[in-house]
Order: structure tokens, then sequence, then C-alpha cells
């Protein structure tokens, strides 16, 4: 019977990747109430740039008369930022703000 | 007293308009120019974030001011331009020939009614900031808080705010019929 030679064993060591996935924290687009901005206005501005249907952007629009702010729309940091760049551009107050 | 609002195939028109109310319109260009001080600015170019994070991100405001902010202004400052232009081409015109005072028609194209929008929402924006039509809960204020304001400048008050009323009856007509 051949001898079989045991191979030498190679212990290697991998490199530990680090694999730790960090998910980004979503954000709020807040819109605040302001006395000046006409209320059929800010729901036709709501309606423009996030195109939901007409019911929600009323309801958006009365939560933030009666409330004094309404979170419209929440997601990643720079499509927030870009949708307050908007918001301003149409003269409503806007903010960005982190979800908790 | 009275003013007529048409929407017709790719313009407006504003019709049977007294001399009084293009007035008014022309002041609009003027009560803009309070976005020039520190509080219109304030209003008009808002930061983006609440004081708590803004603390936090110094360098994202200052981007927003340098390349945000500078865009709105360009573009705010042409729709108030728009609106003047416009106003430039008011007419003259009797409703029957034997009226004895014209009044003033203008046609406007449908394309510039974001502008004109823009620019009295600018002037409704800045005579707000600057003769405080509103407190801190946004109620209005019928009388200003500082009983030391003389007759005229009560007056001048008062005044401003038939403006900021009259552009708020265009404003929501132009939402409504031309946006």
């Amino acid at each position: 019977m051949p001898s079989v030679a045991t191979p030498e064993r190679k212990t290697t060591t991998r490199p530990q990747e680090e694999s730790e996935v960090t998910l980004d924290t979503p954000w709020n687009v807040v819109v605040h109430n302001d006395p000046v901005n006409l209320m059929s206005y800010v729901q036709h501005v709501i309606r423009k740039i996030f195109g939901y249907p007409d019911k929600e952007c009323e309801r958006l629009m009365l939560q933030v008369h009666k409330e004094g702010r309404s979170i419209v729309w929440t997601g990643a940091r720079e499509r927030a930022e870009h949708y307050v760049h908007q918001l301003h551009g149409h003269q409503l107050l806007a903010t960005i703000q982190q979800t908790e | 007293m009275r003013i007529t609002l048409q929407r017709k195939t790719g313009k407006w028109t504003l019709s049977e308009m007294d001399e009084f109310y293009l007035a008014l319109l022309r002041q609009a260009a003027a009560d803009v120019s309070y976005g020039q001080s520190p509080e219109g600015r304030a209003r008009l170019f808002p930061p983006p974030l609440n004081e708590n994070d803004a603390i936090l991100e110094e360098d994202f405001l200052d981007d927003w001011k340098e390349f945000v902010v500078d865009e709105m202004e360009d573009q705010f400052t042409s729709d108030v331009r728009t609106l003047r232009s416009d106003l430039e081409k008011a007419k003259p015109h009797r409703k029957n020939e034997g009226e004895a005072i014209a009044q003033q028609r203008l046609t406007v194209p449908l394309a510039h009614a974001p502008a004109w929008f823009s620019a009295l929402n600018q002037a409704r924006l800045m005579l707000d900031a600057r003769y405080k039509f509103h407190d801190e809960q946004n109620d209005f204020v019928p009388e200003p808080e500082n009983k030391s304001l003389d007759e005229e400048a009560l007056q001048t008050r008062f005044t401003a705010y038939q403006r900021y009323e009259f552009f708020s009856v265009i404003q929501e007509w132009i939402v409504r019929h031309a946006l």
C-alpha cells in the first residue's frame, strides 16, 4: 500500500473585511406655516413639486395651516435638499430634518 | 372701482381697471425693495435647517448661500422685472365711447403668470416683514404694538395693508386660473 504523504496544511488568515453597512438615516422635508402664503398656493406648490394626488396635497396643506408644519416627504438627504431648494424657490418656508 | 380678470388662449387680461389699481400694482415692485434689508432677506432666503441643526452644519449652509441663494435671488429679481415690464404695456380704454375717464387694459402672456405670482408674493412677504401685520402666532395685528406711531405712520401702514390685500386677490385668481 503506497504511503500517502499527508499534505502540509497551510493556514491562511483572511484579512477581516469591514463589512458593516451603514444605512443613511432618512431625512424629512418639513414645510412650515407662514401667514402670508395663500393656502391655495401652498397646495398648488406641493402638487407641483411632489406630484401627490389633490386630496393628499390638501391634507398636507391643512396640516401646515393648523399644526404649523407638515412632513411632506422623507428619504435621502440629497433629494431632501433638492426639494427644500424648490420649495424656497416658491417662497415657502421649508427645512430638512433628520428622522429620529 | 373694479377690475376684471379673464383667461384667454395663451394669455390673460386685466381690464376695466381703474388707474388706482394700476398704481397699486406698480407699487409692488417698490415694495419688494425691502428684500435688501437683513430682515427682508431673512424671509426671502430662509435657512434650509432649523436653528439646532444649523449649528452643526456651517459648511453646508455656506454652500447653500453661495449656490442656492444666488440662484434664487436672480430668479426673484427677474420675476419682478417681468411684472414691471408687463405693467408698462397697460393701455387706456373706454367701454362706452361717452365715458369721461378711461380705464386701463393689460394683456399678459400666460407664461408670465408664475413671475407675476412670485413678484406679488415677494411684495406681500416684504410688506408683512416691514409693517409686522402678524404676530408670532401668525394672527393678524390690526394695529401695531408700537403705540408711538404718529398719524402719518399709521396711515402709511394702512395703505400698505390695502396693497397687501389687493395683491392677494390677484394672486388667488392667478393660482386658480393661470398657474
